[in-house]
Order: C-alpha cells, then sequence, then structure tokens
C-alpha cells in the first residue's frame, strides 16, 4: 500500500497531498507561528483587557488589508496610533504575533517586514557612520505577502487585483518587474538613469507605458511604493548623477527569484540552453535562484519517504512532516518557481510581461 | 465534492478568500473557474469549472464568513436589479478610520463622489421622478462643490474631508469612468450611472442612514423615504416600477413584478390597491419616460415634461406633488 502511495505522490506537483487530518493548518503556517509563538513567550501578561486586545489584534488585521489595498506600508509608528490603545504599547509584540496569526491561518497572508532602505550614497554612508549608532536591523514597515504554497500561486486563482481594473493592475505588475529585472541584472543591481531610458527606449515605454499614463509618472509611483529607490549622486566634477536601485518593496514582493522566474520565461531555453541559462541566472543573482538547492531538498524529502515508507506502519502522524516537505515545488521545467512566498501576482507578471513587450508597440502608437 | 461541507478550514479556503478579495465582486459564474483551480490545486487533480456546483461555491462562501466576520468583513450577496443574476460581495461591515486608507482615491474624488450620490438620491430623486441615477453631463456639473454644498455637509457620517478644492471636469470625468471600471457604478446604454449591486451591499446601511434620517424631523405622509425596498424582495429599489399613486411607498423590482402578481389575484397594487400600471417607473426610465407616458386620470399629464430636464421639473415639483396628491386621496 505504501508503494502505491508513494508513486501516486511521485507525479502528483507540488504541494502537500491534502492532509487525512484537517485540523492541522498548513505546516509552513504552523511553523512559522510556532515560532512567533515561542518569541512571544514571554512577553509581558496582558491579564487585564482581554477584550480591547482582541479589539486591537483585529484593527491591527483590518489595518493591514486596508494598506495593502492602495500599496501603503504598515508602519509602526500607524500601528502605534491607529491600532493601540493608549498606554499599551508593552502589548505591542504581543498584538502583532496574534495578528500575524489571524492573517494567517484565515487570510493566509502575513505582514513581511520590509529590508531596511540600504545607504547607496557616499553622503548617505557618511552619515551613518557619523551617526555611529548600529543601523537598526529593523524598517519597522511591513507589506502583506502571500503565504499560500506555490500551487495555488497561479493567474487562474490569484488574478491582479481589479481595483482600479485587471488590466491596470497587470500592466503595472508586468511593468514593474521588468523595470526591476533590469535593475537586478544590472552592474551591482544599479542602473543610471540614461541607461534605463535607453532600455526604455528599445521598448518604446520611454515616453507612455502601456496603460498609456506617461513613463515617468509610473517610475514616480514605483518610487513611492518603494519597488525601486531613485539615488542622486554629485560625483568629483559635481556633476550630477541619477541611479535606480531596488527598493524595500521590490525586494520582497519581486527579488532575485521573481527576476529569475521572468527571465526564464522571457528565454524559454531547453535542454543544455537552460542549463547555461540557470549558470548566467545564478552568476548574475546569486544562490538563492540557484536549481540545484531545490534538487538536493527534493532528494532529501525522497529519502525522507523512504524512511517513512517503512515507518509508515507504526507512525502514521508522520503524514505532517512529509506534508512539510513535500511542500517544496519539485518541478524541472524551464519555469522552476521558487518554493518561498514571493509575491503572489508573480506568474502574472511573468506572462504579462511577455505582452507588454510587444503590445507596447502598438498601444504607445495610439497613444501619441 | 459534499465531502468539503465540513471540512476543515484550510488553504483552499484561504486561496478562495484571496481570489475573492482580488476580484471582488463574483457571480457564481465567476467563481467556477476559480473555484475549478483552487480545487484542483488542492486535490491535485484535475477539476473542471463545471463539476463545481453552486453547494461547493456556497461552502465556501459560508467558511469564508465564519472566518472572516470578526473582522467585520462579509460576504453579502443580492440578486441584480436588473438582470437578477445573483452577485457576491465581500464588504465591510463597520466604517472606521482605519479602513478608510482602503481606497486609492483622494480625498477630494472621494467628496465628488459623495456629492454624486446625493445627486443620485436627493437631487434626482424626487417623489415625481426617482431617478437614482445620473447623466455624465450632470455629474460632471458636480465637480466642484457648490456652496450650497459646503453648507449642507452636516451629515454625521462624513466621509474623508477634503480641501474643498474639487475636481476639475476631465478629473470628474475619469473618475466615474474609474468607478465603473472598479464596479462602485453601473453604466447603462442610456449613459446613465447607477449603483452597482456591490456598491449597493456595501452602502447598504449608509444609504440607508445618510438619505432616510433627513426625512424623520419632518415626517409626514407626503415627503417618503428616499431609499425604497422592493416590496416583493426587500431589497434597495433604484431602477424598477412604482405604485401610481404618488405618495404611496410601494415599489417592485422588474422581474419581481412578474413573480409578485402571479400570486395575486389582480394586477393592484399590494398597498394602497391602485392599479398598477406597469409604466410608472422607478430608475433612468423615470427620467426619460415621462414625456410619453399619460398619467392615470390625466392629473399630472398637462405639465411639460422633456426626457432630461429633471433639474427643471424640480421647482415645481412640490406644488404639483401637493396638487397630485390631494387629486389621488379624492
Amino acid at each position: 500500500m505504501p508503494i502505491i502511495n508513494r508513486k501516486r505522490r511521485a507525479q502528483a506537483e507540488p504541494e502537500a497531498p491534502p492532509p487525512p487530518t484537517r485540523r492541522r493548518r498548513s505546516p509552513s503556517v504552523s511553523e512559522a507561528s510556532s515560532i512567533d509563538e515561542e518569541v512571544d513567550g514571554e512577553a509581558d501578561g496582558d491579564t487585564q483587557a482581554g477584550s480591547s486586545h482582541d479589539q486591537m489584534v483585529k484593527k491591527l488585521v483590518r489595518l493591514a488589508l486596508a494598506s495593502e489595498y492602495s500599496r501603503q506600508l504598515v508602519r509602526r509608528t500607524d500601528i502605534t496610533s491607529k491600532v493601540m490603545a493608549p498606554n499599551t504599547s508593552r502589548q505591542f509584540k504581543h498584538v502583532f504575533s496574534e495578528a500575524q496569526d489571524q492573517l494567517r491561518s484565515v487570510f493566509g497572508m502575513e505582514m513581511t517586514e520590509l529590508p531596511q532602505k540600504e545607504k547607496v550614497t557616499i553622503g548617505q554612508k557618511r552619515t551613518a557612520a557619523r551617526a555611529g549608532s548600529q543601523p537598526s536591523s529593523s524598517s519597522k514597515a511591513w507589506i502583506l505577502t502571500s503565504t499560500l504554497p506555490a500551487s495555488y500561486r497561479q493567474p487562474k486563482i490569484l488574478s491582479p487585483p481589479q481595483i482600479p481594473s485587471t488590466a491596470a493592475e497587470s500592466s503595472y505588475v508586468g511593468f514593474v518587474t521588468f523595470v526591476l529585472t533590469l535593475i537586478y541584472l544590472s552592474p551591482s543591481s544599479s542602473i543610471s538613469e540614461a541607461r534605463l531610458e535607453k532600455h526604455m527606449k528599445r521598448m518604446n515605454a520611454d515616453n507612455y507605458v502601456l496603460s498609456g499614463e506617461k513613463t515617468e509618472k509610473v517610475l514616480k509611483r514605483m518610487e513611492r511604493e518603494q519597488y525601486i529607490m531613485k539615488v542622486k549622486e554629485r560625483d568629483g566634477g559635481g556633476e550630477e548623477t541619477v541611479d535606480y536601485v531596488i527598493g524595500p518593496r521590490g525586494k520582497v514582493e519581486v527579488g532575485e527569484r521573481g527576476v529569475a522566474g521572468l527571465v526564464r520565461k522571457v528565454y524559454a531555453k531547453k535542454d543544455a540552453e537552460a542549463d547555461e541559462l540557470e549558470r548566467r541566472l545564478i552568476r548574475s543573482l546569486g544562490d538563492v535562484v540557484i536549481d540545484k538547492e531545490r534538487r538536493v531538498e527534493g532528494e532529501g524529502a525522497e529519502e525522507a519517504d523512504t524512511q517513512e515508507m517503512e515507518q509508515a506502519e507504526e507512525e502514521p502522524q508522520r503524514n505532517g512532516r512529509r506534508g512539510a516537505k513535500k511542500q517544496t515545488p519539485r518541478r524541472s521545467s524551464e519555469r522552476n518557481r521558487r518554493r518561498t512566498r514571493d509575491e503572489e501576482d508573480e506568474e502574472e507578471d511573468d506572462g504579462e510581461e511577455v505582452e507588454t513587450e510587444d503590445d507596447d508597440d502598438d498601444d504607445d502608437d495610439d497613444d501619441e | 465534492m459534499a465531502e468539503y461541507e465540513n471540512a476543515q478550514y484550510n488553504n483552499s479556503n484561504r486561496a478562495f478568500l484571496q481570489a475573492f478579495i482580488a476580484r471582488n465582486p463574483l457571480t457564481f459564474e465567476d467563481a467556477k473557474p476559480i473555484l475549478a483551480a483552487i480545487l484542483s490545486a488542492h486535490e491535485r487533480r484535475e477539476i473542471l469549472a463545471e463539476d463545481i456546483t453552486q453547494t461547493d461555491f456556497n461552502s465556501y462562501i459560508s467558511a469564508a464568513n465564519s472566518a472572516i466576520s470578526q473582522f467585520d468583513l462579509e460576504i453579502r450577496s443580492t440578486y441584480h436589479q436588473i438582470s437578477r443574476s445573483r452577485v457576491y460581495a465581500l464588504v465591510n461591515s463597520t466604517s472606521d478610520p482605519i479602513t478608510q486608507l482602503a481606497t486609492i482615491h483622494t480625498a477630494e474624488e472621494i467628496s465628488f463622489l459623495k456629492r454624486v450620490l446625493d445627486a443620485m438620491f436627493e437631487t434626482y430623486n424626487t417623489q415625481r421622478h426617482e431617478v437614482m441615477a445620473i447623466t455624465s453631463m450632470q455629474a460632471i456639473k458636480l465637480a466642484k462643490p457648490s456652496a450650497e454644498e459646503r453648507r449642507q455637509t452636516q451629515g454625521g457620517t462624513e466621509t474623508q474631508g477634503s480641501s474643498g478644492q474639487g475636481l476639475t471636469m476631465g478629473e470628474a470625468e475619469k473618475m466615474m469612468k474609474t468607478l465603473v471600471e472598479e464596479g462602485w457604478f453601473e453604466k447603462s446604454q442610456r449613459a446613465y450611472y447607477s449603483l452597482s449591486p456591490k456598491a449597493l451591499m456595501e452602502l447598504r446601511g449608509w444609504l440607508w442612514e445618510t438619505y432616510n434620517d433627513v426625512d424623520e424631523d419632518e415626517e409626514n405622509e407626503g415627503t417618503p423615504k428616499k431609499i425604497k425596498q422592493c416590496f416583493a424582495c426587500k431589497e434597495i429599489i433604484t431602477t424598477g416600477q412604482r405604485c401610481p399613486k404618488r405618495t404611496c411607498p410601494c415599489r417592485l423590482h422588474d422581474i419581481c413584478t412578474q413573480n409578485f402578481f402571479r400570486t395575486q389575484k389582480s394586477r393592484k397594487c399590494p398597498f394602497c390597491k391602485t392599479e398598477w400600471t406597469g409604466n410608472d417607473f422607478v430608475g433612468e426610465r423615470a427620467a426619460a419616460t415621462t414625456q410619453a407616458k399619460t398619467r392615470r386620470g390625466g392629473s399630472g399629464s398637462g405639465r411639460r415634461q422633456s426626457a432630461v430636464d429633471v433639474e427643471q421639473d424640480e421647482a415645481d415639483i412640490t406644488q404639483a406633488d401637493d396638487q397630485n396628491s390631494e387629486d389621488d386621496e379624492g
């Protein structure tokens, strides 16, 4: 019986087989939340105000959902002023982790802290050094990301939002991914304004993008939403250079894996060429996009399975663990999905972007 | 697939919720391919959209509802007033400062929207012409707040405040278009904007409070509520038929009349027993058809009525209505 079972699973794709007991939350979720519980295990007791505590949790969940709607950050300061009752800042950690649990278990989302903005220019670095303080490791700003396993992240399920319209959102997300890809694949992940412009020209997007909006305006919006950062610096001769680098949201929502996904989709290489492409991707983007890692993990899971097969009879509960392992997608297609919880629109991006490249031309011509 | 009915809340439910949020509002037809994709991912075998039953859909809706109610969110459903297709929308059941963030619109745009709603339910919703819809020309005129309007904003449930700048006409036009794209308004073939089912569900309580409370201080037979329900289905009605008697509060959706009168002995108003004409309207037809229509008994027939000049009409409406109600009762 276990053999049959295994075969079936070997064919079946990434996600865990539907767990026999549905009590359990999805593995990734329970894993993550157990960490949280540990963290705030010693958080100060809030024995007095249970109801106001619940209120704060509820408010924080609503704040997170509402903020994401307009791509605003959930900031620690906003939480303090809008969510926390007066004099309850001690409970922050507690409220936050509970809201996080709720978001995960109900919505399949979580608040992901944005990385700190990098100090890019010499000036910024100097000020930071002068200030002397250790750069604080947290940005105290979060965005919502999906915790759903990769198998659910397909355009049929998670389409770009309808607000303001699916078409507008898709083209924006596509454009964002494209620009981020250009930046990521530039030397030291920074692209000069002139160079970006040149790329835009080739895409016929130097004046207007697909949605008919001015490119300039869209880049501003990307900056505001922290997908990219604009860095101005004066060099020795007093000449100003303008560069674009990856912003915190860009790192979280798209990241190296998102970029690799786009590239794989656009080049769509097979066999030996695909291997070459993978090598190049790793060289440009680093190990995070590595394919091998997945294979190794996959083998690990396979081993675990073999062990399980032997022990299956005595230990039916091990299913849970197997589920956790199986969470790792094991596709070896050119479109190897990253297994993490990158942003949810990813698949859409990929598809969209390819279109954008051709469509852009026609559309812009109409506009002008 | 009934086995899902009692299933625990799992990733498929979460995926459904995320899909819903992105595509709010949904019909069962829209939901079928989504649920099929979700279940395919969940069960890891191909499930076709045709295999999805209303029961599957309902179980996902109710699972979502019981999970999100603690956050004052709710999936409501209503029937489209014209097509009668059932529409599901995820709405926010309380308004608080936090969720006012949940808009991509500026404060100016929101206050323009408020003026448009006022126009729909006050200016163009008179006893004589319950249009409850607005043409784009009329809407564009509301781009800037009028002096009068500014004085009027004492409404308790005022939404995000604005600096009173207003929009340019171009912006107002664009905003109307955006609101249609976002699914708040619907634009009819004859270019009237009216509230969509999603908007009616989301704003149900707010509309009721905002436009019906005003009447309470001058509570009398002559000024019925601004927002009315369909007598048959009890939902807010913004397009349909009305009792020919002006003061009678009875309204019915076009589709509701069919079912309703089938069960009745005669086509009479269930309230005041006036003969139901079927061509006294609520909604955009109230603005346009008045011209062609001969009023019962001729009480109001002599009056000039052109298709779009509801506005002009309004001045003498009060007067006329008084007469009419006398006629009606006499």
